[in-house]
């Protein structure tokens, strides 16, 4: 039955996966093309970024852009790539369950012949899925730019900045899921995971400024934290994400049964 | 003998300090089409819910088919089909695909709905969201009954389905309870149940006012008789005659509300010069209105009332 959930969920889902992957390719293609120009004068774009204070700069992530690694985490990875996973994430993660509660579509589905934690579980693999497509798209794009645009990432770094990126994005679109299903309200689930992001982005990228030691707790800091993109995979820090992703996805799956549905 | 299909027990439901069911009993038997009437917001929804574990009751108990519906679980709702009252579904699936997964999720197979959306007149090739409210109905009835559950549960059936869709609605109720089948459907609206119900029950509040036959809830309200008389009649020795409940004069006419055996108005009646007569037959709504208000009329109190007159 979960299967079934699951490829039901997914199939609905199937124009919104089309839509987010040509956004995110689109972009990818764009900014990373872009580097051919970059690497014609790396030292004119330091000088320019060097007007910057670095706190600003930090805070977006503009470190070392002008090396190939430090470009693709700062436009990609760290910026747009990573907002648009976050929102395609974050905003099915609060409509699997929660949002399709307050529809009321998802009656018909919890009184069939289905057990609640069925329910929850096939449509948690159906956000996985639908994310870990979006960071595939990321990954193929990168890959295939990777000569054409004199970026020469070595794959094996592609595939740690992938994996970093789209378990940024499960963390994230599975706390929505599992906010969503514990309380009902979607706008509970949107708003926590925002918070949630918005102190981790920042607690990573700007944190160090602010308090010394605050980025550990921050998930982007374990994610980028050891940028995999030029040293590859840091699987410390995919662990953690993995733990919380999973610790999410349990909450949701114990409170979901619970409770009254669609009050 | 098995246990009833529903047995509840002075079933509970408060969100906050705010109850939705204050005490509700009622069994519906094997087999029995059982009509669950009362105004919007009473209690009838909520009661649905809790029997399909959408809700859980804050107190008293409900067994459906034997089994705690918490309990129950899946296997439980194998064996029920079910209409919520507020019917949401995905929009942007179209109408076959849409009851293909509903039949796999109900452990039957896929295209198990297609007998039932033929005779409602449901085009599988539709989008759901260009539905209209009639056609969406048909499609969570075609739902309901595909599986062909020993238990349908169905919360306001007929809300939006035009009068020949109606009658194969009945049609199909009745068939169903010809296999064994037991109907639990609500309504907010008598005529509805009318043609369809064995037994009713009314509730209100959240709590259960009356519960009968409908034969019998149709024998406790009479009839009313118009009646326009030629020469001078006197009302209070109207009133007076066994059976006669009220009296009032209306544009020149009297009417008169009825229960029992109109024998003895008749007779009555033909003492005087009438120059018109009309029976009207008991209308359930307003019977079922009187229940509402509370006060007077209970079934009990009606027969009751008629006992000592007579």
């Amino acid at each position: 039955m979960i299967a079934r959930i699951t490829s039901r969920w997914l199939r609905t889902h199937r124009a919104g996966l089309l839509g987010w992957s040509i956004g995110l390719a689109a972009v990818s293609t764009m900014y990373l093309s872009f580097y051919t120009t970059v690497a014609l004068d790396r030292e004119l774009l330091d000088q320019y970024m060097e007007a910057f204070p670095p706190e600003m700069m930090s805070a977006f992530g503009f470190d070392d852009i002008a090396s190939p690694a430090g470009y693709a985490q700062g436009t990609i990875f760290n910026l747009l790539g990573l907002i648009l996973i976050l929102i395609a994430g974050m905003t099915r993660g609060t409509r699997a369950i929660a949002g399709d509660e307050q529809t009321g579509s998802l009656e018909t589905e919890v009184t069939a012949a289905v057990d609640r934690r069925e329910v929850y579980v096939g449509r948690a693999l159906g956000v996985t899925a639908f994310v870990v497509a979006l960071g595939l798209v990321v990954g193929a794009v990168v890959a295939l730019i990777n000569g054409p645009a004199g970026l020469d990432l070595p794959v094996g770094n592609i595939l740690a900045g992938v994996s970093a990126l789209t378990l940024l994005g499960l963390v994230h679109a599975l706390i929505a899921l599992a906010v969503g299903a514990a309380t009902g309200r979607p706008a509970i689930a949107l708003g926590v995971t925002i918070v949630v992001a918005v102190l981790g982005y920042f607690a990573h990228n700007l944190g160090p400024t602010v308090l010394e030691g605050i980025e550990r707790f921050s998930p982007f800091n374990w994610a980028y934290g050891n940028t995999p993109l030029a040293d590859g995979f840091d699987w410390g820090g995919l662990g953690l994400l993995v733990v919380l992703a999973t610790a999410a996805f349990v909450a949701g799956l114990v409170t979901f049964p619970r409770r009254d549905l669609g009050v | 003998m098995t246990e009833n299909p529903i047995v509840l027990e002075d079933l509970r439901k408060s969100y906050g300090r705010q109850e939705a069911l204050r005490g509700v009993s009622l069994q519906v038997r094997a087999g029995e089409v059982y009509g669950f009437i009362g105004p919007n917001g009473a209690g009838k929804t909520t009661t649905m819910r809790i029997l399909l574990d959408v809700l859980r009751p804050s107190g008293g108990t409900a067994r459906v088919l034997g089994t705690d519906p918490r309990a129950g679980g899946a296997d439980l709702r194998a064996r029920i089909g079910y209409l919520p009252g507020e019917l949401a579904m995905e929009e942007r699936s179209d109408v076959s695909s849409w009851l293909d997964h509903q039949a796999r999720i109900h452990r039957a197979r896929p295209g198990a709905w297609k007998p039932y959306a033929e005779r409602l007149g449901l085009d599988p090739s539709r989008r759901i969201g260009d539905l209209s409210r009639g056609n969406k109905q048909k499609v969570g009835l075609a739902r309901a009954f595909a599986h062909q559950p020993e238990l349908l549960i169905l919360d306001e059936p007929t809300g939006g389905l035009d009068p020949l869709v109606q009658q194969e609605f009945h049609a199909m109720v009745r068939e169903a309870v010809g296999r064994g089948q037991t109907v639990f459907l609500s309504s907010h609206v008598m005529s509805e149940l009318e043609q369809v119900a064995e037994r009713v029950g009314v509730i209100r509040e959240g709590q259960m006012i009356a519960e009968a036959p409908l034969e019998e809830l149709r024998g406790s309200i009479g009839s009313q008789f118009t009646v326009r008389f030629e020469d001078v009649v006197d009302l209070d020795a109207l009133a007076r005659v066994p059976g006669v409940n009220k009296v009032r004069q209306v544009d020149g006419s009297v009417v008169l509300d009825h229960t029992g055996s109109p024998d003895a108005l008749l007779k009555t009646l033909a003492a005087h010069t009438v120059s018109h007569l009309r029976a009207e037959p008991p209308d359930l709504e307003d019977a079922v209105l009187q229940l509402y208000r509370g006060t007077e009329s209970r079934p009990e109190a009606a027969d009751t009332l008629e006992g000592s007159l007579s």
